[in-house]
């Protein structure tokens, strides 16, 4: 039971890491995408 | 490197720019309604994975349990390996585009090898650190100098060196090239890190599902490939905004570089009409 409860807590922090830095990945490159995208003018955005 | 209007372009060949449609980036961002479909599909299968791999898949032990009787850290498989197998996916993608950059010598190739890097060296790191929570209690260490641990931490450093060579050269044609090269050559330890486990004693298991008689089955096998699709979608959203996101920065960086050579014009024209001035 101790082991299974221990195990747990190992799954529990994998996912949260996964999930976590996927998340902040992502918001990151949002932000990132927002503040330079309405920089660039729209003749310039090809491939956008 | 200038962009080729006769060349593959990612949102839609021949399409003017500024105009609407499904794959065209809004003038707020690099979104688009495509990119957010595909973002939905990501967040809907990541809770319904999280269901699957944390509820209704049972934990590995008991009369029923396969001979590695994981018990519950079985569900920490559910994401490591898909994460991995991502993050082979990504650097083939760089390796790939990287040749293409030295055989086609367009920008597009150039801004998917580096986007693709970026988004395999986040893949890589989540892979180590999901390994190594897993290692702690399977092997009873955080770390081990393994073939397949150490190829792979090999991996994480050849390619954040990629991106870092990225950015110490400011000549985008120079640096399309030489991180082309820096690209093939480290995509080169994929396949070490693959076939380490055969080649080498490991303590890390053979492959799971990549053979003909996988050692896990039924809800099991299905979670492990939802989570492949789940992470398959989340590189392709990310690819598509970090594509762009280069794309963004590589003529910010070009209007950057015009404005100065104006303001160095400009300077040295006052500078000539000042001297004609002092010689009249």
């Amino acid at each position: 039971m101790i082991a299974a409860v221990n195990q747990w807590a190992y799954v529990a922090a994998a996912y949260a890491i996964v999930v976590g830095t996927l998340v902040g990945y992502v918001a990151r490159t949002i932000a990132l995408g927002r503040r330079a995208g309405r920089r660039l003018p729209p003749g310039e955005r090809r491939w956008m | 490197m200038t962009p080729d209007p006769t060349r593959s372009s990612l949102a839609g060949r021949g399409a003017p720019a500024g105009t609407s449609g499904f794959w065209r980036a809004d003038p707020s961002g690099t979104g688009s309604r495509g990119s957010r479909v595909i973002g939905t599909l990501a967040l809907v299968g990541l809770a319904v994975l999280a269901l699957f791999a944390l509820v209704l898949s049972p934990s590995d032990a008991g009369p029923n349990a396969s001979v590695n009787e994981f018990g519950e850290m079985v569900r920490i498989l559910y994401v490591h390996v898909p994460v991995a197998i991502i993050c082979f996916l990504a650097f083939a993608v760089t390796a790939f585009a990287s040749a293409m950059v030295l055989w086609r010598k367009t920008e597009f190739w150039d801004l998917l090898a580096a986007a693709s890097a970026e988004v395999g060296v986040v893949f890589t790191v989540l892979t180590l650190i999901t390994g190594s929570l897993w290692g702690h209690v399977a092997w009873g260490t955080w770390w081990e100098w393994d073939a397949r641990l150490t190829s792979t931490a090999l991996l994480l450093v050849l390619f954040v060196g990629y991106l870092a060579l990225r950015r110490a050269i400011t000549d985008p044609q120079v640096r399309a090239r030489r991180a082309a090269i820096a690209g093939l050559i480290a995509f080169a330890d994929v396949p070490i890190v693959h076939f380490s486990v055969d080649w080498w004693r490991s303590l890390h298991q053979p492959a799971t599902i990549t053979r003909f008689d996988p050692t896990i089955d039924g809800i099991e096998l299905f979670t492990l490939m939802l989570g492949m699709v789940v992470f398959l979608t989340t590189y392709v959203w990310l690819m598509i905004h970090r594509f762009r996101l280069q794309y963004v920065q590589a003529r910010l960086d070009d209007r950057g570089l015009d404005v100065a050579l104006e303001e160095r014009r400009a300077e040295a024209s006052a500078a000539l009409a000042t001297t004609a001035g002092i010689r009249q």
